[in-house]
């Protein structure tokens, strides 16, 4: 029978935190960089954001089985006590993860552009603005491709500094607490 | 209330075969048939009953009066309390009580439900439901609440998983996860540590088999501290036989020492190696006051009458284990 002692809430609102402050950064960059619409900008910011939360999720759960006892141990004190027994490893994972989550992103767009047909749409969005603010607009038009891979890879970088700054924020909050 | 009652009736009453009702009184009665049944065909039936409950509850979700009472804020919830029932169905054990693999299921399954309506399209000719491919804006609703409800059944299964290690390192829930970024505890009371007691008893009792009633020149001879040295491991594998069988176990250490100045305090240590809040670690102790049968004479030894005669012989008596310590530097070998 299940227990409900011990619940993941702290995990599931840091979830939340992340992902929201991500999404409306990202949308942001992704707006500025792809010169496209607001609507489009944050279906693709929190299509791919949740995509690679559920694949990060995903893995987390195919790989914990088949850790060896020791490198559990660090992950329980890590998540119950918050202990980081192993730094160089975290850092390591944080930049995999990085490099994964562009990934993704990357690909994201592309599928979700295929799934709504969005191509069209992206362009003529691209078009109606450039006809408002010429110079920009035309940048866009032929910089919108090759753009692209270099417009997410900035987004997934202020996102993570962000969620990297929150990080810390609560780490220096959490030490004031525990030295007071 | 009997106003609530009044509807319910009225509800109940009012339509003709095609609709809800039809089916939830079907599901009653096949729970009904179910019970007088036996194994083979109460099986069938009782899917059978499962099938109509669902798909009466899903009508009945979706009947307009409901449906508007259901929407929160523009977010229509029917598809969830569907979902729950189909999960219960599908996942659940055979009364009724939901297992991990409900809770897990039931978003994703929720979001399934609840992304057929954009599947579905009215046809104007012949009032029939066909298939259709969801609009743009459809399928980016389908994609988003898909995704979402995923992340939810991780959450469910991040829940379960804490579970197993809780169940697998019993020891670690008495320790304070105040610090955690992951986990909230609901009710933070000192649980005691039970993992270490365990195996402390258990090593009295072995220790008591070993030396009461002994005579004395064996048990200052095991006590002495060459001989401790080698007698040690073999009482901490005593004790660890005795022991419940779990995953930390090896990651409980038994040591022991005399304490010096003293004539035989046998300071027993569990050492714990496992995850914890404290860096260093801690370890509990139990002290046991090792001594001469007669001196120390309390009416309530182990054996009253029959060697009484006999005088030199081990008693060994211990305290109740300490609350647990942070390994000073020195002791960590």
């Amino acid at each position: 029978m299940a227990s409900f002692d011990v619940l993941p809430l702290r995990a599931i609102l840091f979830q939340l935190l992340f992902l929201v402050t991500a999404i409306a950064l990202e949308s942001m960059v992704l707006r500025n960089r792809l010169e496209i619409g607001r609507k489009t900008s944050i279906q693709f910011a929190a299509t791919t954001n949740l995509l690679s939360t559920v694949i990060g999720w995903m893995l987390f759960f195919i790989a914990e089985p088949l850790l060896s006892d020791e490198w559990r141990s660090q992950l329980i004190s890590y998540i119950f006590f918050d202990l980081t027994t192993n730094p160089p490893l975290l850092i390591g994972l944080a930049f995999v993860s990085f490099i994964a989550t562009f990934l993704v992103k990357l690909e994201g767009i592309t599928w979700l552009e295929l799934l709504l047909s969005i191509k069209k749409d992206a362009e003529t969005e691209a078009r109606a603005t450039a006809k408002f603010q010429g110079k920009h607009g035309r940048r866009a038009a032929f910089a919108d491709v090759p753009n692209r891979p270099l417009a997410v890879l900035w987004a997934n970088a202020i996102s993570f500094s962000a969620i990297t700054l929150l990080i810390g924020v609560r780490l220096l909050f959490d030490q004031a607490l525990g030295n007071s | 209330m009997i106003t609530i009652l009044d509807q319910i009736r009225k509800r109940l009453k009012a339509p003709g075969w095609a609709s809800w009702q039809t089916f939830i009184s079907l599901s009653v009665f096949s729970v009904i048939v179910a019970g007088i049944t036996n194994s083979p065909i109460q099986i069938i039936i009782a899917n059978l009953g499962w099938l109509f409950l669902v798909i009466g509850i899903w009508w009945f979700t979706y009947d307009p009066i409901v449906k508007k009472k259901l929407t929160f804020n523009g977010l229509f919830i029917g598809p969830w309390i569907v979902g729950a029932i189909m999960c219960l169905w599908l996942f659940g054990s055979w009364n009724g009580a939901p297992t991990p693999a409900s809770f897990i299921s039931w978003p994703p399954v929720s979001a399934l439900i609840w992304s057929t309506r954009r599947f579905i399209k009215g046809d104007p000719d012949k009032k029939t439901p066909t298939y259709t491919v969801p609009k743009p804006d459809d399928r980016q609703d389908i994609v988003l609440m898909l995704l979402s409800n995923l992340i939810i059944s991780c959450w469910f299964q991040l829940h379960f998983l804490l579970q197993d290690w809780l169940i697998a390192y019993p020891t670690i829930r008495s320790d304070d996860f105040s610090r955690s970024a992951f986990v909230v505890e609901l009710y933070p009371e000192n649980t005691s540590n039970t993992g270490g007691i365990t195996l402390l008893n258990a090593a009295e009792q072995s220790l008591k088999t070993r030396l009461e009633g002994k005579p004395w020149a064996d048990v200052e001879r095991w006590l002495s501290p060459e001989q401790l040295n080698q007698e040690i491991p073999r009482l901490a594998a005593d004790a660890q036989k005795q022991m419940p069988r779990s995953s930390e176990n090896n990651l409980w250490d038994l040591r022991g020492r005399v304490l010096p100045d003293s004539q035989y305090t046998l300071e027993l240590q569990a050492i714990w190696q496992g995850p914890s809040a404290r860096t260093e670690g801690y370890y509990i102790t139990k002290a046991c006051q090792i001594s001469q049968g007669r001196k120390l004479g309390p009416p309530a030894t182990v054996d009253p009458g029959s060697s009484a005669p006999s005088p030199r012989l081990g008693t060994v008596k211990c305290e109740a284990p300490s609350q647990p310590r942070p390994i000073p530097p020195q002791t960590q070998t």
